[in-house]
């Protein structure tokens, strides 16, 4: 499903790894590192064949601390807290945001339930989890057949239709969105009970799940990251 | 029509889950673009949170009347936490939304799920939990800007800053989000009596 260079990982190393850059960022000792975290992710999208967005991030990423640096050149007074809580998110959530971004389109809803599932977690949370990772793609799709409707009916989708016509605009937005929300809820789960969601026997997977070399190879490196960032900031 | 009370006793089937979870997308989708507004520009940053708010309750109040049983609610926190710590926001957001969940989940089950005030009540209280990624610059002020600034030098400017701008912008910042919340989940009563009750679409 991705490019010739995909490496396979079991898909708990993936929710592992995407863990502790979360644990990392939080004690990262400051931007070099974080950037460095950044390079990282980007490799790391390389070698799961995700080479365009990645780059595309890194220079997004780039371009918002560039733009930071300079700021933080100036004084604007209150402006300034503003700017730079503004910008402390963008540098926290980039590294973390890639990563997120890569394992979840490399990563199949079935490998991950069935990792969630070795990992004993509850189906109150894994059935949910996994059915809003499926939707939200969905969701972009209805947003566009949701747009022609609107725009046959004479309502604006936009900034400007909104002000004009609040009550209309958002009731048109928002009830079809959230009535096939509802069709789609039961659908899904007739198709998943029919699968045997229901089943309280241990989950089987087709795809063997393993840890391997890359496995490791990762382990290794994230828990490197991790140790470093705690390390250097105890130095600092 | 039975109590809730009763109803929650039989736990979450299949159905349940997946109803919640497809919620929790339209939640999440919605969440997004709220803070999408604002978040192109570093000056509205503090905004946020009533960005969220304003969009997200007829979301909120369709879960909570399609599923009115006790854990829905805790799953949405719990599963907005996860996805919000992994994305490498600030960690207290997390801790935010899952303690609102089960807050916002004990508020509506007061009422067994189908008083309206109380259902309000449970999204104006749910909608605080991005403060939790702000709140540090109050309660921890010099703790916050040693994060922020990670520079002793900037220090003294960041005191300043800090004691200028926190005053008067966190109760505005409160204030603000439970004005959207509420116009928020106004509007989506308003819609689910409209169209949603009508068209049997609420259990």
């Amino acid at each position: 499903m991705s490019g010739p260079l995909s490496v396979r990982l079991d898909p708990r190393t993936k929710l592992a790894l995407l863990f502790v850059w979360a644990l990392a960022v939080l004690f990262s000792p400051g931007l070099p590192f974080e950037a460095g975290m950044m390079a990282l992710a980007v490799v790391f999208g390389a070698l799961c064949g995700k080479m365009r967005l990645s780059i595309a991030m890194f220079a997004l990423y780039c371009a918002a601390m560039g733009i930071a640096i300079a700021l933080a050149q100036v004084n604007l007074g209150i402006f300034s807290t503003l700017f730079n809580s503004f910008f402390l998110l963008v540098r926290k959530v980039f590294p973390c945001g890639l990563l997120a971004a890569i394992i979840v389109s490399t990563t199949q809803v079935n490998e991950f339930m069935s990792a969630f599932s070795k990992m004993r977690c509850p189906r109150e949370v894994t059935i949910p989890f996994a059915v809003m990772m499926r939707y939200v793609p969905a969701i972009r799709e209805d947003w566009g057949y949701i747009k022609d409707a609107m725009r046959m009916r004479g309502v604006s989708p936009t900034l400007g239709g909104f002000l004009r016509r609040p009550g209309l605009t958002v009731e048109c937005l928002y009830v079809p969105l959230m009535m096939s929300a509802l069709n789609v809820a039961d659908e899904l789960s007739c198709a998943s009970v029919a699968r045997g969601i229901e089943n309280p026997a241990p989950r089987t997977c087709h795809l063997h799940i393993e840890f391997g070399i890359a496995d490791a190879a990762v382990a290794v490196v994230a828990a490197a990251v991790l140790a470093a960032a705690i390390v250097l900031r105890g130095l600092a | 029509m039975q109590s809730g009370v009763q109803k929650a006793k039989r736990g979450l089937g299949a159905r349940d889950l997946v109803t919640t979870g497809v919620c929790i997308a339209l939640y999440f989708v919605f969440m997004m673009v709220g803070s999408m507004l604002f978040a192109p520009n570093p000056v509205l940053t503090f905004l946020m949170p009533a960005g969220a708010a304003l969009l997200t309750g007829p979301v909120y109040l369709l879960l909570v009347a399609r599923v009115p049983k006790h854990g829905p609610l805790i799953i949405l926190g719990v599963v907005e936490a996860v996805v919000m710590f992994v994305t490498g926001m600030y960690w207290l957001w997390s801790v935010f939304l899952v303690v609102l969940g089960i807050v916002g989940d004990l508020i509506a089950g007061a009422g067994g799920f189908r008083s309206k005030p109380l259902n309000i009540a449970s999204f104006l209280v749910f909608s605080l939990n991005p403060m939790g990624s702000y709140i540090m610059l109050w309660l921890d002020p010099t703790g916050y800007s040693a994060y922020l600034t990670e520079k002793g030098t900037e220090q003294a400017y960041m005191d300043t800053m800090v004691a200028t701008g926190a005053d008067w912008v966190l109760p505005a910042m409160i204030g603000l989000t439970l004005a959207c919340a509420l116009a928020s989940a106004l509007v989506g009563m308003r819609m689910l009596r409209k169209q949603f009750e009508k068209a049997g679409m609420t259990a």
